[in-house]
This record gives structure tokens, sequence and C-alpha cells, in this order.
């Protein structure tokens, strides 16, 4: 099910808040830029003039991969390996970056495909003299043995298995020809089938999963080839000189893990890196703000400002007594600064939401408006829903039970870590009296899947913007599903379900927006931010441009100064 | 005696593994799909992994596999325990190592010098001593970064990791210098906070011997202060300093977590942060044993040199 | 004996005589009485309620320890300004007029940019990323620091007291087992072992932390007094008094441990600063006292984030100089003390 991209989300984004470091904004933080800049437009002549062949391009990332197994649900985790990765995978077929917002397919090992008027049935044609990078040649019997590990049971590949669980069959009736049969029509069955299944040889399957040497040296099909690991250090893959599709521009790709944010920005001054990421928001304000000190900066890189496909949230967990009643909910939101927050926290950088779908995207209703901070009509709504300061305590209680709950949270995303204090604060004044509890990452994330918690954050994301949040806010999820705060709305659960039928794209985003508006006034969460990617690309970096499915590398060439 | 040692260590080792909350179980079925994780898997790996059986059977089972230095697979990336400790261990005994002997080079002397001598000099040391002691690990480690790395003061040493780009095609001249270019600051911020304790260490026995009657016969004797201080109270009041070696290793590799993580160095300090974090058992376990044998060989080697220094204990030993 | 002849003739009369003599020691002194101070008072130093105030026809006292209804929704600035002197109203301000939790969202003027702010007549010593008063913070952070350290030396300073003297005194198997026992906690390096313990479990609060410090730091005074047990047992004072005929306790007690008493109280001294370290490496990698409590080591841990860019140097300096000097301090006297107690030292 697609909700399984967003749930995989969580932990990307848990991965990805892990060793966020902000220094300090020197400059004034309330005026929000531009637009250009804002959509990760690059200067045109980043896209102009002939591709010149040849050099190394250099990439920082912020951890160490668990494995290059892209089946694999540890080693697949992390965005940004996801995408390192997939210039060594392919899939049989890719969203097209050129097609942005709407991202629709476009053949990658599969040479085209049919699918039945019921949508049940997909017959996929494969490419033909496509060879894998120890000289194997592709063919059918490689996606039925990538498919079966999948979907076996000792395997771990719960993120990928999730979207077969209405599968029938599959079959291969010979070497360019697969089959899959669905038990019913899902709106998203076969796109995920076709674009998130890392192909690799049969052979290399072969063996105990976690111990592949494909884990270590993957093999695929793709523009580059692994080449080595230095654990710590670097991850280097070279051009794949028969690659079946246009010849890549770059020879090599050299990966480095550089895990602190203070180190990398300081490697980054060097000029060591082609593509630095995840640059610090205030070292991006401390540049934006145009101190001569960073003129190497303005001078050598590009800044890069697009806005990922991911929404942040503080769940309550309903099954707790404060959270059931709606009005709770909403007096909470209220009193969540949203204009300070995103001056002094978010630094203006991070877009408030309240859409659980891409914020560009048709998906979202434009016309539901944010709550403003209000603490009197919290207060209001408070009394409403029967908390009342009965004992002049200080703290608001009902029927003898005050109302003190814990906030679960981890001790690694630096945004949450200066939020939560905040609304610490925010809450006491309404005597609400909230304690804040660290968890790291794993036991962060089971105690969420337990629903062991009162209140927690997390953010979504997924990579396609067509997404499904039938796994999250789905009343039969709150068992085994994402469904952490046991959200139950006889409205909502009819809506995702005529969703997941739904095939036309239109209808389905009117029912969409319909979903959107009701969970905002639901208050089923409470709805933070987008985020950005905040990156920058030296200037004799050419054929680059910002996507949801990150940067194509197999376009990008390196301009030889003169 | 280094049997029962053993034991202790390794029994400590696996409660620390299995009587902290948290079971390991989930987080080795850690998947990102809550509820996918069928009781028929679960089960399954209970059983291959043999969670099924009662406390006391796992503890020999393990026991049996690391006396045979197999420790299991890592739950981060599945890769065998030992290989992923095979590949940080040299990183780390070398810091340590280099740690330990600067410490040692630079504190005894202070020592015995801020023992024997009084007067402004040795306020002084005595005061910058404390004032490197008192200064947190990773700001003193930041600091140096922005200020010998970071080309904003000075750009003298490099920011991260052991090696440079290209090391493997290097001569073993430039190999060596380049290693040692690299290790400035992280050894310095490793054995800057124990350059204060072996000096007051040395220095506290200096003045221990020194007021004791058979230096005063020594003086009485008319021997030179040289030979007072060098033949006789050195070679006594050297004794709670060496026995201090052994105890400094796990000191030292608790702080190189500090300093692994600011200067990127991937050794036993990184590697069991992660685990911690990651709440990989197989490696937290894996990587306390092993430091821990690794600490009790050293702490035998200090016996072994106490005995040495101590001519009343090797009395008491032959007799 | 009495307590009071004990503590004429005993060996702290003594001590403080010869402490007195040592100016460096005395300062140091001095500087640990204003710490213990700022921790004992830091509601009346640093808070957003007045110490006490006469205001809508009442009078409250200590209101940031009482906490009244009625001054709830009040802090110090705001009282400030609606004060009216010509009823007879009044207030007696905390010297730092912000707690240690105040964030940006409640100071008296609007800010212009995103906090950290720099140091300037309102914030003497800056603010942190969330615009909470640093001075604020550190004052009210001398709690954790001084509680943590006190604390987890005591414990491990008894342990280490305790199992040491048994150890050296009887040795055969007492010192066998001991001698174990510390071997194995010896081998597993402090910081490692304290992250291990405290990563594995879930409780959140001041005392995980002081308790495990406490537990796995006993080792180094357990073999320090066993070797002065040791090395004394065997001097002919000790022999005398076995010779006439003094009971075990009060050989160790009366003889032994007075004289082993030096390196323990050296080890106690740097014992108390390793645990303040200890604790702001442990707020450095994420272990550490949980939020908001004000801690140095998460000031500290803060300002590693603001080093480089744009460089808040004042979240770096001040919890950096608070740690460097309570430790600074505690060394130093410890260091009086050592030489103060040593009775070979008069001349």
């Amino acid at each position: 099910m697609r909700a399984a991209i967003a749930a995989c989300g969580a932990l990307l984004v848990l991965a990805a808040c892990k060793k966020e470091k902000k220094p300090a904004p020197p400059a004034p933080a309330a005026v929000v830029p531009a637009e250009t800049w804002k959509r990760g437009e690059l200067p045109l002549e980043v896209q102009l003039g002939a591709p010149v062949n040849g050099g190394a391009f250099t990439v920082r990332i912020w951890s160490e991969p668990a494995g290059l197994n892209r089946l694999h649900d540890q080693m697949a985790e992390g965005w940004m390996i996801k995408y390192l990765t997939g210039n060594v995978y392919e899939a049989l077929a890719e969203l097209d970056r050129d097609t942005h917002p709407a991202y629709e397919l476009r053949p990658l090992l599969a040479e085209g495909w049919t699918e039945s008027p019921d949508h049940k049935v997909l017959t996929v044609r494969l490419r033909k003299g496509v060879k894998f990078h120890n000289g194997e040649p592709f063919t059918s019997k490689d996606v039925k043995a990538v498919l079966e590990a999948v979907l076996d049971l000792q395997n771990l590949t719960t993120n990928l298995r999730s979207y077969f669980t209405d599968l029938e069959s599959y079959e291969a009736p010979d070497d360019y020809t697969f089959v899959v049969r669905w038990k019913k029509p899902y709106f998203l069955a076969n796109r995920n089938f076709l674009t998130s299944m890392a192909v690799m040889p049969a052979s290399a399957l072969e063996g105990d999963f976690n111990t592949l040497p494909v884990n270590r040296s993957p093999i695929g099909t793709g523009p580059f080839r692994f080449v080595s690991w230095e654990t710590g250090k670097a991850i280097t893959f070279d051009r794949n000189d028969s690659y079946w599709g246009k010849r890549p521009h770059l020879d090599r790709l050299v990966v480095r893990i550089v895990k602190d944010h203070t180190v990398a920005t300081q490697l980054w001054e060097r000029g060591e890196f082609d593509l630095m990421t995840l640059i610090q928001p205030a070292v991006w304000k401390s540049i934006e703000s145009g101190d001569a000190k960073n003129a190497w900066a303005v001078e050598g890189y590009h800044r890069i400002y697009f806005l990922e496909n991911i929404y942040f949230w503080i769940g309550w967990n309903e099954e707790r007594p404060f959270f059931k009643d709606r009005r709770v909910r909403e007096a909470l939101a209220r009193l969540y600064p949203t204009e300070s927050v995103r001056d002094n926290i978010d630094l203006g950088l991070e877009l408030p939401t309240t859409c659980p779908y891409y914020r560009e995207s048709d998906s979202c209703d434009s016309t539901v408006e944010r709550l403003p901070y209000d603490r009197a009509g919290a207060k209001r709504l408070l009394a409403e829903a029967g908390w009342k300061d009965t004992n002049g305590d200080g703290v608001l209680d009902k029927e003898g039970v005050p109302f003190k709950f814990t906030f679960l949270n981890n001790p690694y995303s630096v945004r949450m870590g200066k939020l939560v204090p905040l609304l610490q604060e925010e809450f006491r004044k309404v005597g609400i009296e909230m304690d804040i509890e660290k968890a790291e990452t794993p036991v962060y994330i089971a105690r969420m899947r337990a629903h062991d918690f009162d209140a927690a954050s997390m953010g979504w994301s997924s990579l396609d913007p067509q997404q499904d949040n039938f796994q999250i806010f789905h009343s039969s999820q709150s068992k085994g599903g994402s469904n952490y705060v046991s959200y139950a709305e006889p409205e909502v659960d009819r809506l995702l379900e005529e969703i997941r039928v739904e095939f036309d794209r239109k209808k389905r985003n009117a029912l969409e927006r319909r979903l959107h508006r009701r969970l905002y006034e639901d208050q089923v969460y409470l709805f933070m931010t987008n985020r950005p990617y905040l990156d920058a690309v030296k200037k004799h970096v050419r054929g680059i441009k910002p996507s949801l499915a990150w940067y194509d590398l197999r376009k990008t060439w390196i301009q030889p100064s003169k | 005696m280094m049997i029962p040692t053993f034991f202790g260590i390794t029994l400590l080792t696996f409660a620390i593994g299995h009587l902290a909350p948290g079971d390991p179980l989930l987080i080795e079925t850690d998947s990102p799909l809550p509820g996918s994780a069928s009781q028929e898997t679960i089960d399954r790996f209970r059983q291959a992994h043999g969670l099924d059986l009662p406390l006391y059977v796992q503890y020999g089972r393990w026991l049996s596999k690391v006396v045979r230095l197999d420790f299991g697979h890592s739950t981060q990336d599945h890769r065998p325990v030992t290989e992923k400790i095979a590949e940080s261990l040299p990183k780390t005994l070398l810091l340590s190592t280099l740690a330990l002997f600067f410490a040692y080079l630079v504190a005894v002397p202070i020592g015995v010098y801020s023992a024997v001598r009084k007067g402004w000099l040795e306020r002084a040391v005595t005061v910058a001593l404390f004032a490197l002691y008192s200064m947190p690990s990773f700001w003193v480690a930041v600091m140096l970064l922005l200020a010998f790395s970071s080309g904003r003061a000075l750009d003298w040493f490099p920011l991260q990791g052991l090696t440079s780009e290209g090391f493997a095609a290097m001569g073993l001249a430039a190999k060596l210098s380049d290693l040692a270019w690299h290790l400035v600051l992280p050894v310095f911020c490793l054995s800057y906070a124990s350059l204060a304790s072996v000096s007051r260490y040395m220095r506290t026995g200096m003045l221990e011997v020194i007021r004791q009657d058979y230096i005063r016969t020594a003086r009485a004797k008319g021997l030179s202060e040289r030979t007072v201080v060098f033949r006789h109270a050195f070679r006594n009041s050297i004794i709670p300093v060496v026995t201090l070696l052994g105890l400094m290793l796990p000191h030292l590799v608790g702080g190189s977590v500090i300093v692994e993580r600011i200067f990127g160095i991937q050794g036993m300090g990184l590697l069991a942060f992660d685990a911690i974090f990651h709440r990989d058992y197989p490696m937290v376990m894996g990587v306390t044993t092993l430091v821990a044998l690794f600490t009790m060989a050293s702490v035998l080697l200090s016996d072994v040199l106490y005995a040495v220094v101590d001519p009343r204990i090797r009395v008491e030993v032959a007799s | 004996m009495s307590a009071a002849q004990k503590l004429r003739g005993g060996p702290l009369f003594r001590v403080w005589r010869q402490l007195r003599r040592r100016r460096l020691s005395l300062v140091a002194l001095g500087v640990l009485a204003v710490m213990f101070l700022m921790a004992l008072m830091a509601e009346q130093l640093a808070s957003d309620k007045p110490v006490a105030v006469r205001v809508d026809g009442a009078t409250h006292w200590f209101p940031n320890l009482t906490d009244p209804a009625a001054l709830r929704n009040e802090n110090v600035h705001r009282l400030r300004s609606r004060l009216r002197p010509e009823l007879g109203e009044w207030m007696i301000e905390p010297l730092i007029p912000y707690g240690p939790f105040q964030t940006y969202a409640e100071q008296p003027t609007q800010p212009t940019s995103a906090p950290p702010w720099a140091p300037d007549g309102e914030h003497f010593l800056g603010t942190d990323e969330l615009g909470r008063d640093v001075l604020a913070r550190i004052v009210h952070g001398t709690r954790v620091s001084l509680t943590v350290g006190f604390v987890a030396v005591s414990i491990y300073v008894a342990i280490g007291v305790l199992l040491g003297a048994l150890a050296g005194y009887y040795g055969g198997a007492v010192d066998a087992l001991v001698s174990r026992v510390t071997e194995v906690m010896m081998t597993f390096p402090t910081l490692f072992f304290i992250l291990a313990v405290l990563g594995l479990m879930r409780v959140q609060s001041m005392v995980p932390i002081m308790v495990v410090i406490g537990l796995t730091r006993w080792t180094d005074v357990c073999r320090l007094v066993r070797a002065e047990v040791l090395r004394l047992k065997r001097l002919e004072f000790v022999e005398a008094a076995r010779a006439l005929g003094a009971s075990d306790a009060r050989i160790i007690l009366r003889h032994l441990l007075p004289n082993a008493m030096g390196p323990v109280m050296v080890a106690a001294t740097f014992g108390v600063a390793g645990a303040i370290l200890i604790e702001s490496a442990l707020s450095f990698l994420g272990f550490g006292v949980p939020p908001p409590t004000a801690s140095w080591g998460e000031l500290l841990t803060q300002a590693h984030r603001y080093v480089v860019h744009p460089g808040a140097w004042w979240l770096t300096l001040f919890p950096g100089l608070a740690i460097f000097l309570t430790v600074t301090a505690f060394n130093l006297a410890g260091e009086g003390l050592r030489d103060a107690l040593d009775p070979r030292l008069k001349e």
C-alpha cells in the first residue's frame, strides 16, 4: 500500500532529523525571501551549453548507510542513499523529473506495460540487451527473483512487501515479459510495483539475505557501478561503460560521509564538495545575510532551496483521556505560536502547512486556513471541553484527573528540542502540565507503534507526490498500521476507501481535498511544517536541477574551467 | 585469576544486553511498517536466535560463541561484529597508545618537578594543568578545530579522519607523516585531561615518598639531590602512577567516544556510540566484552609492573 | 571523645589551619561557596517572579517558590509596569529578572531577530537559541552540576573506601573477591559503560545519571585505598597498634583510613570535577538531564551548534567558564586540602 512509503518516510525523517545542528542566525529572520529561490531555481546558465564528459563529482552525505541493498528495510533507510544507489540500481520505471509536480511514470528497465481495464492485471515488457554490472544479462527471471526476495517472510523487506498484500499471482511467461495480478484494484498498486523494485541479478540474491555480498557491493544495471566503500569516509562509484541508456557525463561519483554538520560546513567552505547537502538553517541564513565572510559560498556555489514532500506533525494519542475531544486538540493547536516558531526556530525556511499531501499538488485544499495563535480561544475551548482548574493548584482538571501528560521527544531532532520546551511553557500558562521524555530513534518508533505515548512528533514523507493516506488515518490502521494516534472517524474512513479505488486523478484529487479539510478541522494532528532541502552546488556543475526524486546525475556534467 | 574476571565481564555484559528494558527482538525486526512482522515471522526469529530459551542457556550459548570470538551480527548492517571491531580496533588502539605515551611523557616529569621544586613556575604549571583538566573535551576539540583547522584562524591540521585522500598510494615516509599530521589534534584531545591526573598522582606519590625517613636518611648521608630524587624517591613514587596505567585505558576508550565523534575517526568509541544509539545489542555486547578483555590485560600488565617497581612486593611474591 | 574535642585536636581543625595559609585554596573555597549559594538560592537570584511583592492589596513573599494563583500569569516586567507605589505597592526584584525557562515568547521587548541574542543591558550574558537568559540558566544549572557531582562522588567514595579498606586489610579471600569485582568494573570504559546503561534504561532524570556514575567510578578509590592500606598496614605504627590489642575495626578506622584519606580526598575532588565533566559529556551526546532543565553541559551542547555559524560566542564562553571555574575551584581546594590533610607536611 502507498502508506508504506509514508510510514517509511517517518523513518527517513527521523533519520534525517538526527544530528541536526543549527548554528546561530545573525540576520533578521522574519523576512520571507522572494519566491524564485524558494522554488530552487538555478540560474539558466546551469542548464545551458554542450555537456562535457569526464570528471569526478563529490556529494556530501551525513550518515553511514547500513548497506547498499535497496530491497532491505534497514539498508534502504535514509533518502539520500536511496537516491544515490538509484544510480546503481534501476527499477522498471521511474518518476519523470521533467513532469514536476505530477511525476508521471517513465519506462526504465521496462520498455512499456499494459494494464487490464479493471486495473487488476499488469503486463510488463522488459527491455532487451541490458546487462548487469557483472556482465549477466537482465531477464524476467531477475525481476521474479527480486519479487520473491521481497515476498519472502524471512527477509527484512517489510517496506516493499507491504505493496504486495493484495497480490494474487505473478509469472514470467518468457524472458522479457512479466505479469502481476492483484486481488482488487488499487490506484497505486502498479505504480508502486514499477517504481519501487530495485532490480539486481537473481544470482546475487542467493544466500542469507542479511549478509548478501550485494549488501556491501551492489550490482545493478544503472549508469554508475559500485567501486569501493571505505567505512566512515566515502563510497565511490564509476561510470558504467556498458550502460544501456545514454552515456552519463561524469566519470566518477564520490559520496563523502561527513556526519558532523560543523565539520561538513568547514569542508564545504574549503570547496571539497560539488554538491553540499543538508546545510544548516543558521548557516543558510548567515550566507543569505550577505555577510562578507561568507563570500566563498556566494561566489563558489549556487544554493538550492527545494521543498521536500514531507510534513511534520505532533500527534495526540486519542487513547488518552485528554485528547479524545476534538476541542482539546484544537485548543492545543491554538497554543502553537505558528509565526514566532517560523521566525525564531525555523528561521523562515520551513513553511507552515495544514495538509497531509504534497504542498504543490492538487490534493491540498488551498482554502483551508490555519488556526491562529490564540491563548484566550484555547482556554475557552478547554473550558468547554470540561477542563477547569477546580482545586486552584494551577493545573486544569476534569473529573479529578489533572491535565498532565508527557511529550515523547527524539533527542536528535534539534528543531523539536527547541520547540517542545517552548510548547511546554505555552501549555503551562493555560494550566496544562507537560513533561518531556527523550527516547532514541529505535525506541521512539517502537513506542509510537505500540501507541505507548501521550504526545509525540514525527514527519511523514513520500518520494512520490501521488500518495495514499489510508495507512495513516483509517480507523482500521490503529491496529498494526500507522494510525498511531488511534484516530477513528467514519466519514474519513469512507473517503479513504473511495480514494483507493478512484483511478481518475481529477476525481481523486477532489476527494483528497475533502479529506484534507476534514482532517485539519478534526485536528487529527497538530500540523506543523514542510521542510526544504538546503543544498548548494558548485558553479562549475551543469545540467543539474532539484526535484522530488532528487537530482538526476545522469545528465550532470562538470564544466572545465577555461 | 583471569578466569573469574573473564566470567564477571561476560556476565555483566550479558546482563546489560539482556536485562535492560527493550526487547532486542523488537529492534531486530524493527521495520517501518508496524504489525507487518507477522507472529509467524516473530516466532521464527525467536527460535532462530534462541530467544525462547531460558536466560542461563542463552548465556551459555553466547559464552561458547564468545570464546570462539563470535559475537554474531550487527543489527545495524548485518556485518559480523568481529569484522566491524577488527576494522575499528587498530584506530582506537593507536589513538589510546599515543595518548597514553604522550600523557606520561609530559606528565611524569611535570609531576616530579612540581613535587621537588616550589615556586611560581610550579604554581603556574599546576594551575595550567587544572585548567586543562577542567575543560570538557568536546569543547576543546571544537575549539581546536576552529583554531587550527577551520581556516578561520590557522589552517595547520586536517579536520577529519586519520588519513588523507590517496593514502594507499603514498610511500612509507609520506604515510607516516600523513598519519602523524592527522593524529596531532585527536591525540592531544584524548590525553590532555590525563596529563593533569597523571602528574597529580606523580606529585602526590613523590611528596609522599620524599617525606619518608629513608629519603631523609639518604639526604643525611650526603647523597646528591639528583640521586635522592631519581634513584630513591622517583622509583618508589612511580608505583601509584604505574598502577594508573592499566586504569587509564578504559577512560581513554570512553573518551574516544567523544574524540572519535568530533574528528570523524571510525574507531571503537564511535562504533560503541552508534551501537548504543541504535540498540545494536550484539555490537554493544561485542565491543564491551572486547574492550573489557583488553583492559583486563592491561591491568594485569600494570600489576606486573607494580611488582617490578616495588621491591617490597617482589619480596612478598618470592617468599 | 566529645565532638568538640575531636574538632579541636582532630584532623579537620588542622586542615583548616593549614588551609588558611594557602591563598589560592581560600580563593577556591570562596568560589565554591558562591557556587553553593547560587545553587541554594537560584530562584531568588534569577526568576521571572519577584522575591517579594505587594500588589492588588496582597503581599506575597517568595512567589517564585510558593507560586500563588494570583501571580501565576505575572512576571517581573509586567508587575514593574503596573505597580502603583502611591497605593503602597512595592516589589523586591531578583538580581536577574528572568527565569531559566522564559523563552523569547515572554520577553519584555519585542525581538528584531531570531535568538540567540548577544549580551546587552537586558541579558547580561546573552540568551540561548530560545531566547532564554544564559545567566539565569547558568545560575539554575549550578544546582544540577553540583548535585550530580556531589551525589555521584559520595556514592562512589563510600563504596570505594569500604571495599578498598576491607580488601587491603583482610587480604586473602576478601581481597580476592573485591579485587575481582573491581577488576570487572574497571575493565569497562566509564563513559561507554554509563552511556550503555543510560541508553538502554528508559528512566530519565538526574537520579540514574548520578547513580550510574556513582556505581561505575568507585574502582579508582577502591584501588587507591586498598593500595594505601596494603602499604600502611606493614608500617610500624600499625604493627604496634595490633600488638597493643586494637580491634580490626579500630585499626582500620583510627589508623589506616585517616592515613589513607589523602589520596582519597585527591581522588574525590578530582571526582566531583570529573562527574561534572561527565554530565556535560552526556549532555553533549544527548543523554543528559531531560529538557527543559538547565545544566551547564546542556548549554555547552547548544553552544556547539553555534560555534561556527555565526559564532554565538557567549553561549560557548560563559557556560564553559562556569564549568571551568567550578572544576578548577574543586581541584585547587582539594589540592590545598590534600596538603593540609597530610600530617607530615607541618614544617
